[in-house]
């Protein structure tokens, strides 16, 4: 019998991924085409800029995105998937790519906030973060997921604004640890969950279905989004001139458009 | 004495049988697809006839215009279907201790041992007894079937092609023998075959249906 | 080819977990309690699918006309829906807004993140493929079989459960496998319907993509388990299975 495809990719690819891996780079991105001007720029971006990114773009008919998980995006660059581009919602995972040579210097372009968001309807008549405690179902991302990681620190932090009981006492209430920030998002405009955590780009992008409360001065929490040229890449420039366009005055319009905010704005975590 | 009047519509058949038995089996003939089995399932109660009357002894099974529909399971007829259609998952004892369980008329501990005298006297010996359907010959699923329908002693017997599946040699034992027992238990029969032999040995008389018709009768 | 393209990635997935400490996802606090919370909900639901469906499918077998045709194709259905849509389905009726939800908060019962909501999720997605070995070895029974256990005077229940559920019953051990292993591996309508909460919602597929989300070396080890135990229980399920009674037509 003749060995081909699926089973050799996997033999060559070192993750236990590479089949997903070897799938999305089918299907993402086309590296047997020669380079050329007419091919598009390939853009690996975290799936919170998916609204956002191609409005800060002159020519965005020429461009080619992947939104994921900034961890699925991580792990497909790292079984060789192919693309000129790579923004992540996470300082780790850009780094982590950075020291395996596998990115150019990265930069930062954009900071995104947590904010409490309630239903349109608020029944549990929440109106900020020291209001989580009277929430009956509370919803936030998963601990392993950034949005989870900081809201977790926010929670811990109130401690210092609401007394040191609050924190497990809020914890008593979270009736799910979402896998996404965007799925925390759906159950409270569903009206399942009283309350949730989330992006502040999360709330804009939900308009009507629910209301957000920012997180107090003292415990905001402030993410970054960094962005950096794939070493692998084939159009260096095109992809600095990508990176470029987002701090042009069309750029910086969309993001804050979007709930992004500038990272000078406030300390950078 | 059983009479049967029944009309159905069976896609392009019109079935529109008359028949009269009692004394003497009464043989159905008839090529496949003349409705014969059809007959023998509008009698059973599993398919509903459209038009129609069927009495038995005096009792009215069925009656459209009475609004008169005996349950199946009430009829009280012993049906035997083409190939026997033993329990593949009991043995042949079991076969019939089904019948005399759901009858319950004998004692639970007494139902093994008229299981075994039934069979015995339809010529299925111990041995066969304990296996089964699967392990035993055409005309041993024959008997067995048989003895059966007698367990639950039925007011009428009903026969479809009962030796039809079965090799010529073994055959011929097993027709002499059914017409033999057929006219010891002297209870309305009506046996379907398509065999001219057949009927001739089993029944003293013959009706054939053709087209959904009785064309020939006693 | 086919059976190599099923099973390479698995293995892949296997030894990748025994070369890298295989230990350390293991130990990672979220598998065991997500590992008892799998079992436990997945034999619920397969209880409850085995009961029920063999029910319906029994009706279905021996329904004739349109009803059961009806019945037999919208009882398909949730196999072509994506699960996270079903989940969504399942929020809009039985959720907090849903069309019972009123009627349920009243009732001051409350599913969505429960332990319930896991288990109504996965007979959502695992019923059809029971239904569908079930209604499939029901019909292979042979009919006259029936009509000759009605004429010796059984009533229809009686028949159902000395005759056909007996002989239906390889087939109903197959649809119990096939059902259980897809409410195992159920994931979209679980986390939509029952959200990820450790210890109470936190089945193994969604445990498994937690850790994807930090740690890729405790998502193997999850998942090298879960094949593992996927592959046990299905052993013991065929072992367990009766051997096949050869139909009505044995007698030919």
């Amino acid at each position: 019998m003749r060995r081909s495809g699926p089973p050799s990719a996997v033999c060559r690819l070192p993750q236990a991924l590479a089949p997903l891996a070897a799938l999305v780079l089918a299907v993402a991105g086309c590296p047997s085409t020669p380079a050329g001007d007419s091919e598009p720029l390939v853009v690996f971006a975290a799936a919170s800029l998916q609204d956002v990114l191609p409005a800060t773009q002159p020519e965005p008919a020429r461009l080619r995105f992947n939104f994921a998980g900034t961890q699925q995006l991580r792990t497909q660059l790292e079984n060789g998937a192919y693309a000129d581009v790579f923004a992540s919602a996470d300082r780790r995972h850009m780094e982590a790519l950075s020291r395996q040579g596998l990115v150019e210097a990265p930069e930062l372009f954009a900071c995104n906030r947590l904010v409490v968001v309630v239903p349109a309807t608020n029944p549990a008549q929440i109106n900020g973060l020291g209001d989580l405690v009277k929430a009956r179902r509370l919803v936030l991302a998963a601990p392993e997921v950034p949005a989870g990681r900081y809201a977790e620190e926010a929670i811990d932090c109130a401690a210092r604004l609401f007394g040191p009981g609050f924190p497990a006492e809020v914890r008593k209430r979270i009736v799910s640890r979402e896998l996404n920030v965007r799925q925390a998002l759906g159950k409270v405009a569903l009206g399942e969950a009283d309350a949730a955590i989330v992006y502040r780009t999360d709330a804009q992008a939900a308009k009507d279905a629910v209301r957000a409360f920012a997180l107090s001065t003292e415990c905001d929490v402030l993410s970054e989004y960094p962005i950096a040229v794939v070493a692998a890449s084939r159009h260096k420039d095109r992809a600095r001139a990508f990176i470029a366009g987002l701090s042009s005055a069309k750029g910086r319009a969309a993001l804050e458009a979007a709930g992004f905010t500038r990272c000078d704005e406030a300390t950078a975590r | 004495m059983m009479t049967v009047r029944l009309k159905r519509q069976l896609g392009a058949l019109a079935l529109d049988v008359d028949l009269r038995f009692g004394d003497a089996p009464l043989v159905l003939c008839g090529a496949s697809g003349s409705g014969k089995t059809s007959t023998l399932r509008m009698i059973t109660g599993v398919l509903r006839p459209d038009m129609g009357h069927i009495d038995l002894d005096g009792t009215v099974l069925f009656d459209r215009d009475a609004g008169v529909d005996v349950p199946v399971e009430e009829r009280r007829l012993g049906y035997v279907p083409q190939d026997a259609a033993l329990f593949p998952h009991l043995s042949a004892r079991e076969n019939v201790r089904f019948a005399l369980d759901v009858s319950g008329t004998l004692a639970r501990r007494e139902r093994n041992a008229r299981a075994l005298q039934l069979l015995g006297e339809l010529g299925v010996g111990p041995d066969a007894a304990s296996r089964r359907p699967a392990e035993l010959s055409g005309g041993e699923r024959q008997r067995v079937a048989l003895a059966r329908a007698l367990a639950s002693e039925p007011r009428a017997l009903l026969l479809d092609e009962p030796l039809s599946a079965l090799d010529p040699a073994t055959r011929q034992t097993v027709r002499a023998f059914l017409a033999q027992t057929l006219q010891r238990l002297r209870i309305p029969t009506l046996v379907v075959t398509h065999d001219r032999e057949d009927a001739e040995a089993l029944g003293a008389q013959v009706a054939v249906l053709e087209g959904g018709r009785v064309v020939a009768g006693p | 080819m086919l059976l190599l393209f099923l099973l390479v990635p698995l293995g892949g997935l296997l030894v990748r977990a025994a070369i890298t400490h295989p230990g350390a996802g293991l130990a990672s606090p979220a598998v065991w309690p997500a590992l008892r919370l799998s079992l436990f909900t997945t034999t619920c639901s397969t209880v409850c699918v085995a009961v029920l469906g063999t029910a319906l499918a029994w009706r279905i077998a021996r329904g004739q006309g349109a009803w059961a045709r009806w019945a037999e194709t919208a009882s398909q259905l949730p196999v072509v829906i994506p699960p996270a849509v079903a989940g969504v389905a399942m929020l809009l009726v039985f959720g907090r807004r849903g069309v019972f939800g009123p009627l349920l908060d009243r009732a001051g019962i409350a599913l969505p993140f429960t332990t319930a909501a896991v288990v109504m999720a996965e007979i959502f997605v695992s019923a059809p493929f029971f239904l569908q070995a079930a209604t499939a070895a029901f019909r292979r029974i042979d009919e006259p079989m029936l009509i000759v256990a009605r004429t010796l005077g059984a009533s229809p229940p009686r028949v159902f459960f000395r005759i056909a559920l007996p002989l239906a019953l390889p087939g109903l051990w197959g649809g119990v496998a096939m059902s259980w292993a897809r409410a195992l591996g159920e994931f979209g309508a679980t986390l939509m319907f029952a959200g990820n909460m450790p210890g109470r919602t936190q089945t193994l597929p969604l445990a498994i993509y937690s850790a994807l989300e930090s740690d890729l070396d405790a998502a193997q080890a999850i998942a090298a388990l879960m094949v593992v135990i996927a592959f046990l229980v299905l052993l013991v399920l065929r072992a367990l299975q009766p051997g096949t009674v050869t139909g009505g037509g044995a007698a030919r």
